[in-house]
């Protein structure tokens, strides 16, 4: 049977007005690459938050790595998070450290500063998102795509078993968010990594997804492979493709 | 919505509560992990220049106007009474009881408070500070921590700066342009300046970068929205520190009078 990294079960979550997640159910098995499509406030990111514990549900179970989130203290949370890599929408790279200082945050933040690691993991990760050279720049001095990768590769340090990237590929370019697909593709590749990827643009979802869901109104609507959304006639799921096609 | 229009004030001191509530909450989690390691030490050191070294200038022309002011009014008034030779005592104690720490406050309030405010704002609306506790990492502790440090220390030497400021422009102007000698104006500030007025104004101002470090930091992390919320937010600040800051003044008035 494959181990499954996360278990939400029944979720509710709002923000005072109609919930933004509602009855939601999903299980996410260890190395899958999931994309999560749906229109702007369906509930995507809320989710990612949900996951990570920085939401907490007015009801249901949200189980990570076989830990209630949803039932720990922020303390509590930690060896959980640490397990975590987390890409925000943009990037939320702190504005005034350097490429590396952001890079190696969770290093410096450990108890006893070891500076050897640091030096290796935040050159190893900037390597794999080739921007080695950009390291003693301020994030203000960066590209959109160049602060996405890096945000991947602070993500990436401690190899986290569980990569959550919030719309990755929003607001930039074709060619830069090829590149930065690229970078997700090679995580699951190269380390085996669950992904989970939160988008709105399904070409993009076709290109990295083992598995896709369609979150409508806080509901899971659709969950299958690429290619049975691709094929799928719900008449919701046909005008969301076509939507997207324009 | 309905009831707020109809009760305006309930409303007000519903969001007046949580608002404090979340303060304190938030100030007791700073407070607790000043054991944690590590100890947030570069930002401590980057906030002691910022809310101190960044605000000697401001602070000197608040001292230095407000000094000369006083010489000139007090001189008029107690001219009235016979009394113009009390001038430098007159200074002194409204420079060292009252009006340098309030002042040092309000504009520590309206330059540090406001950046408080608006950096801690932005970070929340562009998901910096989500990101600090998705990597483990206590905003409380890494944020709130060595902006409340740093102002608990540097607001008191502000003052002591103002104070001295305020006390060179009376000398200005007595010496300057009231004909008073410099010794006389030295003797006179020499024997009205007691330990208990240097003191409680001290503690006064001790308590003000209490609250304007607490309520700033607060504010600031309550932002939501985009950046129109930034703004909102560094206003917010600045109004409700500055008021907290004259009813903490009245409230460590009384205090002082009654162990004096």
């Amino acid at each position: 049977m494959t181990a499954v990294d996360i278990d939400l079960r029944n979720v509710e979550i709002g923000f005072g007005g109609p919930p933004v997640l509602h009855e939601f159910n999903l299980s996410v098995p260890s190395s899958q690459t999931l994309v999560v499509l749906g229109e702007s406030g369906s509930g995507k990111s809320t989710m990612l938050g949900a996951i990570l514990g920085l939401i907490r549900p007015q009801r249901g179970e949200v189980e990570v790595f076989g830990e209630r989130v949803d039932a720990l203290s922020e303390r509590q949370l930690h060896p959980v998070r640490a397990r975590i890599g987390m890409v925000f929408q943009y990037g939320a790279l702190f504005d005034s450290e350097t490429v590396a200082e952001n890079v190696g945050f969770r290093i410096r933040q450990q108890p006893r500063f070891d500076a050897a690691r640091f030096e290796r993991e935040v050159q190893e990760k900037l390597e794999f998102v080739g921007l080695a050279e950009f390291r003693d720049r301020l994030p203000g001095e960066l590209s959109g795509g160049q602060k996405k990768r890096v945000a991947i590769a602070r993500a990436l340090v401690g190899d986290p078993a569980l990569m959550l990237y919030d719309e990755p590929t929003t607001g930039l370019d074709p060619i830069t968010a090829r590149k930065v697909l690229e970078v997700i593709r090679r995580i699951r590749e190269e380390f085996g990594t669950t992904s989970i990827v939160v988008t709105h643009e399904l070409h993009y979802a076709y290109y990295i997804a083992d598995r896709v869901i369609l979150i409508r109104n806080g509901r899971v609507v659709f969950d299958g492979t690429p290619e049975a959304f691709r094929a799928a006639d719900d008449p919701y799921i046909v005008e969301f493709r076509s939507m997207e096609a324009e | 919505m309905k009831r707020d229009v109809v009760d305006p004030f309930g409303a007000f001191f519903r969001n007046l509560l949580q608002e404090t509530g979340f303060a304190m909450v938030m100030l007791g989690g700073a407070l607790r992990s000043i054991p944690t390691r590590p100890f947030p030490l570069r930002p401590f050191i980057k906030q002691l220049e910022q809310a101190g070294v960044r605000s000697f200038s401001i602070i000197f022309l608040t001292g230095l106007f407000t000094g000369m002011v006083l010489a000139y009014q007090g001189a008029i008034t107690l001219e009235r009474f016979g009394g113009k030779s009390l001038i430098g005592n007159a200074i002194t104690a409204s420079l060292l009881k009252e009006l340098g720490p309030v002042l040092a406050a309000l504009m520590v309030a309206g330059r540090v408070g406001a950046g408080y405010a608006s950096e801690l704002g932005t970070m929340v609306v562009t998901e910096q500070v989500a990101a600090l506790r998705a990597f483990g990492t206590d905003p409380r502790q890494f944020l709130v921590l060595p902006r409340l440090l740093a102002l608990l220390i540097m607001l008191p030497l502000l003052t002591v700066y103002a104070n001295a400021v305020g006390l060179f422009g009376g000398y200005l102007v007595c010496v300057y342009s009231l004909d008073f000698s410099t010794l006389y104006y030295l003797r006179s500030i020499e024997e009205s300046m007691t330990s208990q007025d240097v003191i409680g104004g001290l503690v006064k101002s001790f308590v003000f970068a209490g609250i304007i470090a607490t309520i700033s930091c607060s504010v600031g992390l309550n932002a939501r929205g985009g950046s129109e919320a930034v703004g909102r937010v560094t206003t917010r600040a600045v109004v409700i520190s500055s008021i907290m800051v004259l009813f903490a003044d009245f409230l460590v008035t009384r205090l002082l009078y009654v162990f004096q």
